[in-house]
């Protein structure tokens, strides 16, 4: 579809219309400086960001600030470490039952009373041991204290 | 190197090669001014928005950012604020005028001239205004359909389809006058 009437009715500007607008312009070029300011502006964020980076990467070219960082990440580094062996025997100070212990030891575990058609409910707590009218908590455990202190021993030793 | 010169290296290579105010006047004075041409009419009247379109893009061209718009549509987007605020101002739309004749017009060729423009006037001056804003961009402006899907925030299958359907009316009108 030709559109020909359409375009030909495009103008030239007036050339008078023309160079006024143009001093015009150059009248506001001079009052409001040129606009490189601006783009500096703009750009200084980016530039600083990229002097950072590369300052950085510098100053870990020097050995005083590479040893000072391996320092730094020594402190997360493992160096030492100890394996704890699983004995049932150890798990009964931990508050476990020595029924359970024994069942554990016996490689039974929990799996049959687990089972719906055994399950008869809750399971019932284990008797708490009954303590003289003087003693308190603080002193059951002070006498359990040696035990635990022999099996650390004899994990360290 | 000095200081001052590897600073504006720097932002050379952040920012790209700086724009050509004074080419860009020169190569978007006549799109600008047909744009106001075609879209308002009177001659007078297009210096006038064409004058201010260019004075606004030139107080702000410190803020252009040509990973945003190339510098034809960010003039073309000023140029339309420019419109929108004048008809909120006037609410008018004249025909086209006459444009100054050409030196080697004759009289007859020139009669005829003014009588297709005042033909033309009338045939935009009945568009809604969305096409004739259209219009003015592609046939104004020079505007491809993408740079003027982006100016109007439609899409591009969308500002074909409303030029095509436009354009058929005012060829039909057109031809039905006489020609």
């Amino acid at each position: 579809m030709s559109d020909d009437f359409l375009s030909r009715f495009r103008d030239e500007p007036r050339r008078e219309f023309a160079e006024d607008l143009k001093r015009r312009l150059r009248e506001i070029e001079v009052a409001e400086g040129e606009p490189a300011a601006g783009r500096r502006g703009r750009a200084v964020p980016v530039l600083a960001g990229a002097a950072i980076a590369a300052t950085v990467a510098l100053a870990f070219t020097l050995p005083p600030v590479r040893a000072a960082a391996r320092n730094f990440l020594d402190l997360f580094r493992v160096k030492r470490f100890a394996a704890v062996p699983v004995d049932p025997d150890r798990l009964a100070p931990a508050g476990r039952p020595r029924s359970e212990v024994a069942r554990v030891r016996a490689g039974r575990g929990d799996r049959a009373g687990a089972s719906p058609s055994r399950s008869t409910g809750p399971r019932p707590l284990p008797p708490r041991p009954v303590l003289a009218s003087g003693s308190r908590p603080s002193s059951r455990a002070a006498r359990r204290w040696p035990r635990s202190r022999s099996a650390t021993r004899a994990l360290s030793g | 190197m000095g200081g001052t010169r590897l600073v504006e290296w720097l932002v050379g290579a952040v920012e790209g090669e700086p724009v050509d105010w004074n080419a860009v006047y020169e190569e978007e004075l006549p799109r600008v001014y047909n744009f106001f041409r075609y879209r308002i009419g009177d001659r007078a009247t297009a210096e006038d928005l064409t004058a201010l379109a260019f004075e606004k893009a030139w107080r702000a061209r410190g803020g252009y950012r040509r990973d945003r718009a190339g510098v034809s549509t960010w003039i073309l987007a000023i140029a339309r604020n420019v419109a929108i605020d004048y008809f909120r101002r006037t609410r008018v739309e004249l025909p086209i005028d006459d444009t100054h004749a050409a030196g080697d017009e004759t009289p007859e060729t020139a009669a005829v001239r003014r009588s297709d423009l005042r033909r033309l006037g009338t045939l935009l001056g009945g568009l809604p205004p969305r096409e004739r804003d259209l219009l003015a961009l592609k046939f104004g402006a020079g505007a491809t359909n993408r740079a003027i899907a982006k100016l109007t925030g439609l899409s591009e299958s969308n500002v074909g389809t409303i030029l095509h359907r436009t354009i058929a009316g005012l060829r039909a009108a057109w031809d039905a006058g006489g020609r």
